[in-house]
Parts: C-alpha cells; structure tokens; sequence
C-alpha cells in the first residue's frame, strides 16, 4: 500500500501546499528529493533518548522528571500472573 | 587632518582593511577623520558593489552627515566610546546562506544565545538564533561585542548578565590564560563527523587549543552525548520555527528570496508539530549538559 507518507513526492507536495508555498516542479522534485532524510532526522527523536532514558533509569533534569522507574510486580491485584 | 594614505594600484585603500582598533586610535590622534575614512569606504563600496553584490542598501548621506557630527565631536572633544567615528555594516542574519562563508579573511565570533539582543534582527530561528560582530581581528570583535551585548526590553531571550570587559581579556590575553582561561574541547560527535575531513580538525580546532594551552589556557574534553540526535533537533527546530517566522512571506513574495535560501526556510513544512514537541527535550538536554562545561 501506498501512503502518503511513504511517497515522498505526494507527501512533500502535499505538506508544502498546506504552508502555502508556491514551489516550481523543479523545488517541488527538490523537497521530494530531501524529504526522506528530513523524515529520518525526525523519526529519529521518537527513539533513541526516550528509549535509553527507560532502559537506564537514566534521570535527566533537562526531562523534568526521573525516568527511574520502580520494576513492575509480577501480578497487579486481581489480575492473573500469567 | 591627514588624508588617508594612497593605497597602490589594485589594492583596497588604507583604511578599507584597517581594523577599528587602529582608525579609532588614529581618529583620536587627530590623524584621520571619521569623514575620510567613510568616504574611502563609499568609494570602495561604488566602485565594486555591482561586482560583488555585498551592499543591499548604501546608506551614503547618513553616513556622511554622521561622520561630520563625529568630526565635530571630536573636535570639542566629546567622548563617546571606542566605536566614535568608526563605519560600521549590518549583515543579515540569513544572508549568507545562498554562498560559502568560510576563508574570508575576517574574524567571526558566535556568542552565547542571549548575550546580544535581537531585536531589530531578521530572524530565522528564534530560539537558536544568536547576532555577533564580524571584524579583521579578535579585539575588533571585542570591542564590538561589548557595545552591543546585554539586555533589552525589546528581546525575550536577551540575557540579564553582566557583560565583561571583553577588549581587555583580550588585550591582556596571556595573563587571563595564566590566570586558568578554560577551554572545553568536545570530543566524540565533533571529531568523528564525518562532514569535517582531518585537515579541517587538525588544521583548525586542534592547533588552536594547543596554542592556547601553550599560552597557559586548561583544555579539558568533555563528552557532550546525544550530539547525533541533537543535531537533528536542531533541523527539526530550525526548520519549524524558520518557516514559521518567514511563511506569510513566503507565500507572497517567494521569487524575493534567493533560490537557496527560499528552499531552506520551506523545508520547515516537511516537519510537523509533534516533530517539532519531540526535539524540545534535545534542546533543553544539550544545554543541560553544556552548563557544567561553562564553569570547569
């Protein structure tokens, strides 16, 4: 199937017509050229600090909060171990 | 008043590549006049801006009614600070990035975010964006930066902190190194890049903190994580708040901008608003991890 998202020529002209931006076919191929990597620079914050900061029990103060979570019961109550 | 001294053929005219240490010193020395040394710098301007398209707008007549008031000030001998009767140009914040800036023969400084207001400023990115001085030498930009630094009403993010007397840190370089200069050298993302080759980091940042250190400067490296990351926090944030500031104009008057730079404001669209909630942490966590390297 293919998205939107997974196209990067519909997606980019899709996102600079919602900014109103008027591109030549020329920039519009531009910004479909780049918008692969500028979507893997992006996806990339979903991942890797979130993700180490649970692993490590890391606490940041830059976050606000500790990620020093206390390890989960085997069972909550009321609910089956299994 | 001394005219300026007649520069051989080709070359630009005393004065034009003077730094502002010396037309200051001269000026007061009644060597030279702030009159002489803007009309040089006019002339220079008309004779090679069609060349080199450096000057957006030449702001003739003010400058020279400005330089006459000086001449005058001086006369009487009014004191108004190391900048008096020195021609000074403003850059745009964007306007470089249509051509290479590197190997210009000038002296840049990057200051801190929020050490020079910003007001006034074209921006490109607000929360990244930082203005500094560009001159022929380091006490140039010192003198420079300590007229321009400190707080304003007009800037949100411009900083409440004291501005040092940077000329003279400058001009007593040796014996503020003696005294503990410290110099964080960030290892990791910053050398391994592969963007820069090994000429650039030997040549460059490597040399510079031995000569420093040679003079008397603690070079200390210090692991910054995340850099990776964070540089794509910084495209992500840069290109959302680029395109937010300059969308309506760019919408209206997208052939004004130049080919390059009106593209790279657009990129901004291909972030969306979650990309752009999901870098704030990096943001915040850099500058968390850099304040300690502020006070070692």
């Amino acid at each position: 199937v293919t998205t939107p998202d997974t196209d990067p020529d519909t997606a980019s002209r899709v996102l600079v017509a919602a900014a109103s931006i008027p591109v030549s076919d020329a920039e519009a191929a531009g910004f479909a050229a780049a918008y692969p990597a500028l979507r893997a620079q992006a996806d990339a914050l979903y991942l890797s600090l979130w993700t180490e900061a649970a692993d490590t029990g890391l606490c940041c103060p830059a976050f606000g909060f500790s990620a020093s979570f206390p390890a989960l019961p085997d069972a909550l109550p009321g609910e089956d171990a299994r | 008043m001394t005219t300026l001294t007649t520069a051989p053929a080709g070359a630009a005219p005393a004065g034009a590549v003077a730094t502002v240490e010396s037309v200051a010193a001269a000026m007061r020395a009644g060597t030279l006049t702030s009159t002489a040394l803007t009309r040089t710098l006019l002339d220079r301007i008309a004779s090679s801006n069609e060349r080199l398209g450096a000057y957006f707008t030449v702001c003739a007549e003010t400058a020279m009614a400005a330089a006459a008031a000086v001449d005058e000030a001086f006369a009487a001998g009014i004191e108004h600070g190391p900048l008096q009767g020195v021609p000074l140009a403003i850059k745009d914040i964007i306007a470089t990035q249509d051509a290479p800036t590197t190997a210009n023969g000038i002296t840049g400084l990057k200051t801190t975010f929020g050490r020079v207001p910003k007001n006034g400023v074209v921006s490109l990115a607000d929360t990244l964006d930082s203005v500094g001085p560009m001159a022929r030498s380091a006490l140039d930009c010192a003198l420079l930066l300590e007229a321009i630094a400190g707080d304003h009403p007009g800037d949100p993010y411009a900083a409440d902190t004291p501005v040092p007397a940077h000329a003279l840190l400058v001009t007593t370089g040796a014996e503020a190194m003696s005294g503990g200069l410290r110099v964080a050298i960030p290892t990791g993302y910053f050398f391994d890049c592969e963007e820069l080759d090994y000429e650039a980091r030997a040549g460059g940042v490597l040399v510079a903190v031995e000569v420093l250190a040679a003079a008397g400067a603690r070079a200390t490296p210090v692991d910054v994580p995340h850099c990776e990351e964070a540089k794509s926090a910084n495209n992500v944030i840069g290109g959302a708040e680029a395109l937010a500031r300059h969308r309506p104009d760019l919408s209206t008057r997208w052939l004004d901008y130049g080919r390059n730079t009106r593209t790279n404001l657009a990129r901004g669209a291909m972030f969306s608003a979650a990309d752009y909630v999901q870098a704030q942490p990096y943001q915040r966590q850099t500058d968390w991890h850099l304040q300690p390297v502020a006070v070692r």
